[in-house]
């Protein structure tokens, strides 16, 4: 809106000049499939694989890689009760005529070519940007296909692109589902089954360029495309770093970021996407939603920032986003604790986040996870010894430890020399008093670097009849142990009904805050006789998710409500909360564009 | 049938009996199985040092000692001298060893200890990763140790077991309980906060943290009367607050009955019935009382009734995630979980009713008394192995599990020979003098002095009482259709409920019944009375099929509790409006003793009990007819006179003719009043 109150379709401010902007070459093709998988996660040639009934992970671009990992292999057959000598072939690729006929009209095509965007309707095109990475997703890749896959990939290279095309869908009764990295966990991207309009899928990938770089404010000016890895990349080479990385920074991009409130790892140092972000700009179909200065906070009634900020692809399209940079710190240290029990390690934890002395990252990791990234070594000699031989039996004798309600607290320092040394120290300090004892670098590191390799599991589960899948809340300090045993609890008590013999049920406290911390639940179970596992699997899941609300804690933490979690959405914001974000979006969309469906069912 | 149900029932003395040692096996490996499995076993002492470590506890001491400006170390150490008082230990050695002589007692005065062991094994199944509460009833000191014994014997954790501080003070045995898991709880008039916020965190902590079953009577105190009671609500919510917060993600709940041939404390519960108070528990008291069991008491029975999973009772209903805001510490019940937790408490009494064994000797007793009801003085041996024969197909038919088939009469009354006799002439009687009195100190009645004649006479009928209250709620409610059937002759179904409502309502406090409001359990109701010919229902309406000897049966054992409320009525309404609460109770028995005496027809010598009469009162409370009112030091009840000219007059129409005010003189002689 200009200043007479006339709405503008175009952003007021003057548009970049090229010449300032960097072009960031970008990881991912426009071709997805050429490089990740279509069907699963990460990269074509990283994952996990069966060599002479061992598990291997191969490809080099993780330390785990062409390595072989005895000790998983174990753990998969004793937990899970795998049999590794029977893997399950799930479906090829599809070819073109495999894939639904687009929904376009004869005019809607003329409009879309005349928008002079590149586009596609080719079927895997579609098909790569229908989905993100829910287990559900996933499983209907590998066995079946979805009910409805967008009729249309448009890549726009620039705000104004999005300008176009927001526009002409909103003429011309279509509909627009942004897509970023698509490594949404909640069906954010997934088209609504029974939308009978042309639906846009609006990647944007090619808009990944830095506008500029504002190296006395600390901020720069990204496109909404750029995909984490290369942000930092990038940043890195001028010596800075924007420090987000949720654990998905690798394809995840910014935009996605922004629309659904994501938290990285070292948040700690660096902020959430909230705390990063200094400006934004969306567009929707009554306008450009931005404000006028870039400064470092304002007071001007409530922050639209925030209606920005978790939109989750239904008000409109992100942008151009400035964000904070940070120079990059001279010394990055890992670190690890164990503790005689969980209980331990969350009143360690509290009092960290009490003392505000938090590392980059630090997290806790509950008994069943600790021997799962215990059993992810490789065999001995490479990793270092940490609960091998001599130091297992110091802890397990000397401090009577018991192995099976160990667990180990992980951190990562950033910082100057000194300011890292301090750190630790306080740290190790804290530690001690709740019976921590420092049990290395090497264990931290392969926690962090378990982080990423950790998404790559499930496809190998997938081959051996293990659905797993993560879920995530924030709780109030004095609740975060209940809340656990409660969700475990509830967790183990569907499976005895659901005759589930093999399943792993794991915790970790991720982040910490002031008056509360992040809880994130991995589980996984042996559907080897069960029928219908993703319907099962949705089931536990929401009951473990009725059991997490009602032990104190939230919706979620940063995945979002998408479409998985509207049902718990109005309890958590009230009758009057739902009204208000339905006349927001009745503002800024009104012919319902962003037809998506996350957050609430919208009306079709 | 039911004599099968019962036969699957395990003696577990036998063993006892035909083994080798009975040291062995005291001695044997223990490895029982928790109700909540930790990875580190909590200790007794860790739980106090945890409540007082508190963020509640903590908060608590800080508020007073600025309040009141106290040291805050004397005032945590005023906090582990309760904790003290209060926690439960656990001794090994001192459990083997009572155990030992347990076993010893137990082989010498029980028949048998008959427990249903499939339902035993399934609920120890189901142990192991939540709270779990057991819930016996109460109607003997027996029954904790029963308990505790059978978890023993099967290998389950002994549970942390709610006592009262009488036995707190017994020398020795107060110490001995404690160290096999006893915990001490204060009578709840008492009112130090610091107290019971400190029993309150205990009761949280080791329902979140601890590993023990815990076992409580939610009648709350033994039932003297052997009827049971209405519940008490007052620990059961201290346990259901962690799961309504959260703390815990379930809670199970194990309705238990205990049902014994004869009780131990049945003289004593006698007396008490009638207001001569209770001996002060002392540890001689407890071994006099072990004399007392050169004596045989039959067999006894432990069923166990469905497990109540909190997660299934409040799913849906509940909504836990109003509590998410502000801490848990300072969280309080909803309005809900208020009534939601009373519905609870009722249920689990349901429960336990619905796994009481009836013995033969129950209903031996109810077909004496309704014998005596109708004027006579005993009864044929036949004559009654006909009635308990018929009566027991009346109670099995509303689902009881009777001992009938695997007890014969005889052995029956072979048990209880000091209160019924077999005369010469085959008959059955209650014996004349069956309780030797011992001099009463009258300062210390609770009721009415009753003369030392009516005492002798109705004791054997109050004692005989006893046995017929634990099959009592197999009789009430069936009762209250026919009474009411026998006044109206014809009468609608609406009509029907309305009034069966009103009496429920009435003895709302007297009979626990689930049956309350509900029209699908009345129903039901009026089609089993159907289904045994005893009511006919046709397009004009109910009535009752020709007059049998089953109705009278019915009737006969309900008229005593109508008869009680009606003369207390009567009472408060000759009085000036203002009853002193003090008297009131013996002010009715004296008012009945009298109507005993001068009784043109047979009075029940139960209606004296003061347990009934308390009831009565507490009903007349809640239905709003009388008041509490406190005048100076004293408390009256203050009566709402037109209300209850209202209700007496629809009471009188369901008691016989002759047991109407106007049939009974001399009533118009006591006065209740304000300066009694
Ligand atoms: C293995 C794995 C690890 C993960 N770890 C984390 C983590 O540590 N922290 C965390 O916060 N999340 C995490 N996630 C979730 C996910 O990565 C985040 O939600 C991320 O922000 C999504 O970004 P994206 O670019 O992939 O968005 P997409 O998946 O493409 O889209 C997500 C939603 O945002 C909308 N959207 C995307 N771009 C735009 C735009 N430019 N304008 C408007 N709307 C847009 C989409 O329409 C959709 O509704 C993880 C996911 C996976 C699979």
């Amino acid at each position: 809106m200009n200043s007479n109150g006339i709405v503008n379709k175009y952003s007021n401010t003057p548009v970049s000049k090229s010449s300032d902007a960097i072009f960031v070459k970008t990881t991912i093709p426009r071709k997805r499939e050429e490089l990740l998988k279509w069907n699963g996660w990460g990269y074509k040639d990283s994952r996990f694989l069966v060599k002479d009934g061992i598990i291997h992970f191969s490809g080099s671009r993780y330390p785990i890689g062409e390595l072989s990992l005895p000790y998983f292999t174990q753990w998969v057959e004793d937990v899970l009760g795998v049999d590794l000598s029977k893997p399950h072939t799930s479906k090829d690729q599809p070819v073109e005529e495999e894939c639904p006929y687009p929904l376009i009209s004869n005019d809607n095509y003329k409009q879309i070519v005349h928008l002079n965007v590149p586009f596609s309707t080719k079927g895997i095109d579609r098909l790569m940007r229908a989905h993100g990475h829910t287990v559900y997703d996933i499983y209907t890749l590998k066995e079946s296909f979805f009910d409805r896959i967008p009729d249309v990939v448009l890549w726009p290279s620039c705000h104004g692109d999005v300008v176009k095309i927001v526009d002409a869908a909103d003429k011309n009764n279509m509909v627009v589902i942004p897509f970023g990295g698509g490594t949404s966990v909640t069906g954010a991207v997934e088209c609504p089954k029974d939308e009978m309009r042309t639906i846009i899928s609006l990647d944007t990938s090619q808009m990944n360029k830095i506008l500029w770089v504002d190296r006395e404010n600390l901020v720069i000016c990204c496109e909404s495309g750029i995909i984490g890895q290369d942000l930092e990349r990038e940043l890195h080479t001028m010596g800075f770093t924007v420090g987000h990385e949720p654990d998905s920074y690798e394809f995840s991009s910014l935009g996605g970021w922004v629309a659904t409130r994501a938290s990285g790892m070292k948040k700690n140092t660096y902020g959430n996407i909230e705390d990063l972000l200094v400006h934004v700009k969306m567009v929707t179909p009554k306008g450009v939603l931005e404000k006028n200065c870039q400064v470092p906070r304002m007071s001007c009634g409530p922050d639209f920032n925030h209606i920005v900020l978790g939109s989750e692809g239904c008000l409109g399209v992100i942008t151009e986003v400035i964000l904070k940079i940070r120079p990059l710190p001279k010394m990055k240290k890992y670190g690890s604790v164990v503790f005689p029990d969980f209980e331990s390690g969350v009143r360690c934890m509290r009092e960290v986040a009490k003392q505000r002395c938090q590392p980059a990252s630090i997290r806790l990791m509950d008994n069943a996870q600790f021997k799962f990234g215990q059993s992810l070594r490789p065999v001995p000699g490479y990793f270092g010894l940490i609960f091998d031989g001599l130091k297992k039996l110091y802890i397990k004798k000397i401090k009577g430890f018991n192995f099976d309600s160990i667990c180990v607290m992980t951190l990562l320092f950033e910082g100057d020399v000194k300011d890292v040394q301090m750190q630790e120290k306080k740290i190790y300090e804290i530690g001690s008093k709740f019976g921590g004892i420092p049990a290395g670098q090497t264990n931290g590191e392969r926690g962090y670097m378990l982080t990423f390799v950790i998404a790559y599991i499930r496809d190998l589960g997938l081959e051996f009849n293990v659905l797993a899948e993560s879920f995530e809340t924030s709780v109030p300090w004095d609740r975060a142990v209940s809340l656990c045993r409660n969700v475990k609890y509830v967790v183990g008590e569907e499976c005895k009904k659901l005759n589930i013999e093999h399943y792993l049920m794991a915790a970790r406290v991720t982040q910490t805050y002031d008056a509360g911390c992040v809880i994130y639940f991995y589980f996984g179970y042996n559907y080897s006789n069960i029928k219908n596992p993703v319907e099962v699997y949705e089931q536990i899941e929401e009951k473990a998710r009725d059991e997490i609300i009602e032990s104190g804690g939230s919706i979620s933490h940063h995945h979002g409500v998408g479409k998985i979690r509207r049902k718990w959405y109005p309890g958590t914001i009230s009758a009057i909360g739902v009204q208000l974000f339905k006349a927001t979006k009745q503002e800024l969309d009104p012919r319902n564009v962003f037809a998506c469906g996350n957050i609430l069912k919208s009306k079709l | 049938m039911t004599s099968k149900y019962l036969q699957s029932f395990k003696d577990i003395l036998t063993d006892r009996r035909t083994e080798y040692s009975n040291f062995m096996w005291i001695s044997r490996h223990l490895d029982p199985k928790a109700a909540y499995e930790r990875l580190i076993k909590p200790t007794p002492n860790f739980h106090k040092e945890e409540v007082l470590r508190s963020v509640k506890i903590q908060e608590i001491i800080d508020r007073i000692s600025r309040e009141t400006g106290l040291q805050k170390g004397k005032l945590a150490n005023n906090v582990w001298t309760i904790l003290n008082e209060i926690g439960f230990n656990k001794r090994l050695s001192i459990i083997r060893w009572l155990g030992f002589l347990l076993t010893k007692i137990g082989l010498q005065v029980y028949s048998g200890i008959k427990v249903n062991e499939e339902k035993l094994l399934k609920i120890k199944e189901q142990m192991g990763n939540k709270p779990v509460v057991f819930l016996p009833t109460h109607r003997s000191y027996a029954d904790f140790i029963v308990m505790s014994y059978l978890c023993f014997t099967y290998n389950i954790e002994i549970p942390a077991i709610a006592a009262g501080m009488d036995f707190y003070s017994m020398w020795v045995m107060g110490s001995v309980l404690r160290d096999t898991g006893a915990f001490f709880m204060r009578r709840s008039f008492n009112n130090d906060h610091l107290y019971w916020d400190t029993f309150r965190q205990y009761i949280h902590q080791i329902i979140t943290e601890g590993d023990l079953p815990l076992e409580f009577f939610v009648e709350g105190t033994r039932s003297r009367s052997g009827k049971f009671l209405v519940p008490k609500l007052g620990l059961l919510s201290m346990v259901l607050k962690p799961f309504f917060t959260a703390g815990i993600p379930d809670i199970l709940f194990i309705p238990i009955n205990i049902s014994y041939d004869r009780v131990l404390e049945e003289k004593l519960f006698a007396y008490e019935l009638l207001g001569v108070p209770k001996p002060k528990e002392s540890t001689s008291g407890f071994f006099k009382s072990l004399s007392i069991m050169k004596e045989n008491y039959g067999n006894l029975y432990v069923d166990f009734g469905d497990p109540i999973s909190g997660r299934e009772f409040f799913g849906g209903v509940v909504n836990r995630a109003l509590h998410n805001i502000r801490p848990i510490h300072l969280q309080e019940f909803t309005e809900q979980e208020k009534s939601l937790t009373a519905k609870l408490a009722n249920e689990i009494v349901i429960n336990q009713q619905k796994c009481s064994v009836i013995t033969t000797f129950n209903i031996i007793a109810l077909a004496l008394t309704n014998n005596y009801a109708m004027g006579c003085k005993g009864m044929k041996v036949e004559d009654l192995v006909e009635d308990v024969s018929w009566i027991n197909d009346y109670l099995i038919h509303f689902g009881a599990h009777t001992e009938l088939d695997s007890v014969d009469i005889q052995s029956g009354l072979k048990v209880h020979k000091h209160l019924i006799e077999i005369t010469s002439e085959k008959t059955v009687k209650l014996v004349d003098h069956c309780v030797a009195l011992k001099s009463i100190d009258s300062s210390k009645l609770r009721g009415h002095a009753l003369s030392q004649d009516t005492m002798n006479s109705i004791l054997p009928f109050v004692m005989l009482q006893l046995y017929v209250n634990p099959a009592l709620h197999y009789i009430s409610q069936s009762a209250m259709i026919i009474i009411i059937l026998q006044h109206h002759k014809l009468i609608n179904k609406d009509n029907l409920f309305t009034q069966y409502t009103f009496l429920q309502t009435l003895f709302s406090h007297e009979f626990v019944s689930c049956n309350t409001g509900s029209n699908s359990k009345f129903e039901e109701l009026l089609q089993d009375l159907a289904n045994v010919a005893l009511i006919h229902c046709d397009s004009s309406g109910y009535y009752l099929s020709d007059s049998n000897k089953l109705q009278m049966f019915l009737r006969n054992n309900f008229t005593p509790f109508l008869f009680t409320y009606y003369t207390i009525c009567n009472l408060l309404l000759q009085s000036d409006g203002m009853v002193n609460e003090k008297t009131a109770a013996a002010t009715v028995q004296s008012q009945i003793e009298k109507l005993i005496a001068v009784r043109k027809c047979f009075i029940h010598p139960y209606c004296l009990n003061l347990d009934t009469i308390a009831n009565a009162f507490s009903s007349l409370t809640s239905m709003e007819i009388i008041r509490k009112e406190k005048v100076d030091d004293d408390t009256f009840w203050n009566v709402n006179m037109e209300q209850l000219i209202n209700l007496c007059c629809k009471i009188e129409v369901y008691l016989d003719a002759e047991l109407r005010v106007d049939k009974l003189q001399p009533s118009r002689t006591v006065l209740l009043s304000s300066k009694l």
